[in-house]
């Protein structure tokens, strides 16, 4: 079989070849329009709509990967409740991009009327987040103690705890170079929709919640109604002292 | 207007069609690179229809006119080598019209030597031969487009808008139909 490609190959490298150098300085017109010579031809029928279903199955799934990583994206993977005396609730996605933030009591609904965070990476949001509340008077450097409650709720205790302690280091940071001091809590908070009825029902975040039941162990006498109304710094120092 | 032998570059055809938008624009430098790039594969596909050498030439040499005549009108389509080989085409068989070539599938044993005088080995003019008196004119296409420039099979069906699978088994019944006349003629020979 090579035999017979080699010595057609052979003899087609031996014909003699036009000269390009010729072609070039030939006269050439232009044409206007292409005549039956140079006409290129449409695709066939049955190839242009071959053309047509693979393009739409393309299409259907393009459209498929875009809805699934669309909803992927979505995804809540970690809470964050951010509690100061304004209360906000941060959802984040695997990425950790914020896909949704709430104001848990009416000051933490005035924080995020002027913050823009879908999408954004939850340490830009959250230095957003810092901005608009020393703004606002929630942190001012001349407060001996301002006090910031950091809980996280995901279903891996190792990266609920590594977010703790990155986000607890970057506030921690960001207020330090501002010159705000700031004494930060943070805890891990499990996902109970029980518990999430109870704060909606006194006003407070998950967070919130999650700390005053942890002082609660301490002082079985108190109640979530005797808790609720009291500042974070009270539950603080109440935990504190119960802990001394 | 013609001139001797020219080494030939092996590489696989891969034609940018931007090459005809310039040389639309009287690019001389994107001529050249689409005659080096093309030209031997025209001249196969020409003689596959022709079979007559200095038929082919004229052919080939009007295909790259046409082209710099036209290269302003090409509509990019994917397809650079299938426009050329249907130009080259066209000529070819208006060519065969004039000459009233058509239905003479006779080739005299004089007119093949001195049309092929150029073919150094003697194996080789026998191949070239039966290729030119015993094959159809489908046939020929498809073994000389692979036997020139690397093209390959899938390379073939897009161009000449044929099925893979159709030039495949037509290549290979091709070779075996060569391969019995072939060992004919060498028992002949003997």
């Amino acid at each position: 079989m090579n035999k017979i490609k080699e010595g057609l190959s052979r003899v087609l490298e031996e014909a003699p070849s036009v000269s390009v150098e010729e072609l070039k300085i030939a006269d050439v017109k232009k044409m206007e329009q292409d005549d039956y010579i140079t006409r290129q031809e449409e695709e066939t029928g049955s190839y242009r709509r071959w053309r047509k279903y693979a393009a739409a199955a393309v299409s259907f799934c393009l459209c498929c990967v875009m809805f699934f990583s669309f909803q992927f994206s979505q995804r809540v993977d970690t809470i964050i409740d951010f509690d100061i005396n304004p209360s906000i609730e941060i959802e984040l996605n695997k990425k950790n991009k914020v896909i949704r933030m709430e104001g848990i009591n009416a000051e933490g609904k005035g924080i995020l009327k002027n913050i823009d965070y879908k999408n954004k990476d939850v340490d830009s949001v959250i230095h957003r987040m810092l901005d608009e509340m020393i703004s606002q008077g929630y942190l001012t450097g001349e407060k001996l103690e301002n006090n910031i409650l950091l809980s996280v709720e995901h279903e891996n205790r190792e990266e609920a705890e590594e977010l703790q302690i990155r986000l607890h280091s970057a506030v921690g940071k960001y207020l330090e170079e501002r010159q705000i001091v700031a004494n930060i809590t943070d805890q891990k908070m499990v996902k109970n929709k029980k518990e999430r009825k109870i704060a909606e029902k006194y006003d407070i975040s998950l967070g919130k919640l999650t700390l005053i039941r942890k002082i609660m162990k301490e002082h079985e006498n108190l109640t979530v109604h005797d808790l609720s109304s009291l500042s974070l710094k009270e539950l603080v120092s109440l935990l504190n002292e119960s802990r001394e | 207007m013609y001139h001797g032998f020219e080494t030939y570059d092996k590489k696989k055809i891969k034609i940018d069609e931007g090459l005809f938008e310039r040389i639309g624009c009287d690019d001389m430098a994107a001529f050249e690179e689409l005659y080096v790039l093309t030209e031997r594969t025209i001249y196969a596909y020409v003689l596959s229809i022709v079979r007559h050498h200095q038929d082919t030439l004229d052919i080939v040499s009007e295909t790259f006119l046409k082209i710099r005549s036209a290269a302003h009108l090409y509509r990019p389509m994917g397809k650079p080598l299938a426009w050329m080989f249907t130009i080259a085409r066209n000529l070819a068989m208006s060519h065969l019209r004039s000459q009233d070539r058509f239905h003479k599938d006779e080739f005299s044993e004089l007119e093949f030597e001195d049309e092929f005088c150029f073919v150094s080995r003697t194996e080789d003019r026998m191949i070239l031969k039966i290729v030119l008196t015993k094959l159809t004119e489908e046939e020929r296409r498809i073994v000389m487009l692979h036997a020139v420039s690397g093209m390959k099979h899938r390379q073939i069906a897009k161009a000449l808008g044929m099925p893979l699978s159709t030039v495949l088994s037509k290549y290979k019944r091709t070779l075996k139909k060569l391969q019995g006349y072939l060992a004919e003629m060498e028992v002949m020979g003997r």
